[in-house]
């Protein structure tokens, strides 16, 4: 099975890693990039188009790649990461274009990378949150913009007669950043030197997600029929004192139990991501039940408490690796190693060699 | 405990992606439950062996064995496997039936297990308590929440769905109605209802006012000490939560079994302190 694949957010952490994860996949015909910024890692076949969502370049692009598959990594899901105004024009209103785009072309297949924050965070929740489980209407402004990007994104069903989509609901992504990409609100609380930031009186259960399994995951939604709404998550829950013991830190209350999203105003001009979303999750936690896409053969690679283990060992490397001058793009360097006929002549006659030597 | 495995592995090709039926999809599911890594000191649930051991040994040992001297009646009908709801009065000032039942399935059941204790989600959202319930093994009775503990993951839970707060001394060993959300789950899930009569209790902590607070609560007065009442345990025969016509009947019919021993036990006893 062939898939000409279009990733809207290529300069997102998420989608330029899934762009090189598609590219050494020979069942991915064309992969087609699209963003405003850079793509912060090299690439090497993926086509990266310098639009947003402006839909009438966007038609172009789809129709003229004849684009059968968007993987959507544009989101804004981390509380800590934009602006409510930002937020609201990426996660809303572009969303509204790109789903106008594609059911313009008749695209037959979306993947949505949304965010376990979908489901709120409060007193009430059950333990694991369940895909078919009723929303809240309220929560704060990302958790209903991002509900409504789900809903404008599942919209795509009616508007293309046998589209599939897929929403992922990604959890708290232990990513340890790099240069310029400073990683998910939770996991930077994790990096704080010695401590970890607590609401006194909460030991709240808590889901990491490893950002390979992340990956992963977009990949198998992109490659594989899935349809409908998918919780993604490591195995096990933990509770942040145990977090905290894993990545060798203590948590420390700095939070009162009562008004603690006040406090929090003050610590966030200090640099700490206590975002309302985070200091909820600081209080009750939050969990989703993964069984459903595991059920559709996806293997997640790391539990929660490995995905843990694996910050750790980030967070101890990154003084040693820090300083590396990291990739820049280059328009020009791009487009000799894509087309200059030195190059791929090269390439032509390895893969000959690959032939004769596999046959 | 073994991470489950998946037969397909990564390479099957996701045709059944969304099946349609969800009773059956809950089953197929069901192989896909996250084991518990050895290296782990918590459950997914937040139960830390370390601090629920720490609590039996001391308190738990204490009050057992030597301050309210526990006689149990009954521990076979407790089911030795698959899941199954434990259904309690309350009495008393103190949740203390919970750590007695507990530590009763524990102590004199041939193959014993854990017992979940279910508490209000308004309990586990308090400061400290947050931290502590779940520790020692409490879980908010949300539907969903019984419909994994009994229905996928087949354990022992133990709930007290008795309308209103604790009853006063006056009141002691009248079974109030059951709220049905508890053994709708139960029903859903086909676990087998255990009613489990307590006595001695009431008499432990007294519940000798109650205090209005703001937002309609109302906060028990009790002594400051744990009187030393004799204490007995019994487990009833289970219930077969699919018998009764409804949730409503299931409720009524277990309360009133509840009501019907307790009365035998108390007409029963002799000294409510000494023996």
């Amino acid at each position: 099975m062939s898939a000409r694949v279009l990733i809207a957010g290529l300069s997102r952490p998420l989608g330029a890693r899934l762009a090189q994860a598609l590219e050494a996949d020979p069942a991915v015909d064309a992969l087609v990039g699209i963003d405003e910024r850079d793509p912060p890692l090299a690439l090497e076949r993926t086509e990266f188009v310098r639009i947003g969502t402006d839909p009438a370049a966007l038609r172009r692009v789809l129709a003229a790649a004849r684009i059968d598959t968007v993987v959507d990594a544009r989101l804004l899901t981390d509380p800590a990461e934009a602006d409510a105004r930002t937020r609201r024009t990426v996660n809303e209103g572009d969303t509204d274009a790109l789903v106008a785009a594609l059911a313009a072309t008749g695209v037959r297949a979306l993947v949505l990378a949304s965010s376990a924050h979908v489901y709120g965070c409060g007193a009430g929740d059950p333990a694991y949150f369940e895909e078919g489980m009723a929303l809240p209407s309220g929560g704060t402004e990302l958790e209903r913009g991002l509900r409504r990007a789900e809903e404008v994104a599942g919209e795509l069903r009616h508007r293309v007669p046998g589209a599939r989509v897929a929403v992922l609901r990604l959890a708290e992504l232990a990513d340890p950043g790099g240069p310029g990409a400073p990683g998910p609100a939770l996991a930077r609380l994790l990096s704080v030197p010695q401590v970890v930031p607590a609401v006194a009186g909460f030991d709240p259960r808590l889901q990491l997600l490893h950002p390979d399994d992340a990956v992963a995951a977009l990949e198998h939604a992109a490659l594989e029929p899935l349809d409908g709404t998918f919780n993604v998550a490591g195995d096990g829950v933990l509770p942040l004192s145990e977090l905290a013991a894993l990545l060798d830190r203590r948590p420390v209350p700095v939070l009162p139990p009562w008004g603690a999203g006040i406090a929090a105003v003050g610590l966030r001009r200090a640099g700490l991501p206590l975002a309302p979303e985070l200091v909820a999750l600081l209080r009750h936690g939050r969990a989703v039940d993964n069984r459903r896409v595991k059920a559709t053969g996806l293997r997640l690679r790391f539990t929660t408490r490995e995905a843990a283990l694996d910050l750790r060992r980030a967070q101890r490397v990154a003084p040693l690796v820090g300083g590396e001058p990291g990739y820049r793009y280059d328009e020009g360097l791009e487009a000799f190693l894509r087309r200059s006929p030195a190059v791929l002549g090269r390439r032509r006659a390895e893969s000959v060699q690959d032939d004769l030597s596999g046959g | 405990m073994e991470q489950p495995t998946d037969p397909g592995g990564p390479s099957r090709p996701a045709t059944d992606v969304v099946p349609s039926r969800p009773a059956a999809r809950r089953a197929d599911l069901r192989e896909h439950l996250p084991g518990l890594e050895p290296e782990r000191r918590v459950t997914d649930w937040g139960r830390s062996e370390r601090i629920e051991g720490l609590v039996d040994r001391t308190l738990g040992d204490a009050l057992y064995h030597l301050w309210l001297r526990v006689a149990v009646e009954g521990v076979e009908h407790v089911p030795a496997d698959g899941g199954a709801l434990l259904v309690c009065h309350r009495a008393g000032a103190t949740p203390l039936e919970a750590l007695l039942v507990a530590k009763a399935v524990a102590q004199e059941h041939p193959r014993p297990r854990p017992v979940v204790p279910l508490v209000a989600p308004g309990a586990l959202a308090q400061p400290g308590l947050a931290m502590v319930l779940p520790k020692l093994g409490a879980v908010a009775d949300h539907p969903a929440n019984l419909r994994r503990l009994l229905g996928d993951e087949g354990q022992l839970a133990l709930a007290f769905p008795e309308e209103g707060g604790p009853r006063l001394l006056r009141d002691r060993y009248r079974v109030r109605r059951l709220r049905d959300h508890v053994l709708a789950a139960a029903r859903v899930s086909r676990a087998p209802v255990v009613p489990v009569a307590v006595i001695g209790t009431e008499e432990v902590t007294p519940t000798l006012g109650r205090i209005p607070l703001p937002g309609g609560r109302r906060l028990p007065v009790s002594l400051p000490a744990l009187l030393p009442a004799r204490v007995t345990v019994r487990f009833l025969t289970p219930i077969d939560p699919g018998g009764p016509a409804s949730v409503r009947e299931l409720a009524d019919e277990t309360g009133a079994v509840l009501q019907r021993a307790l009365v035998d036990l108390v007409a029963d006893r002799g000294s409510v302190w000494l023996g």
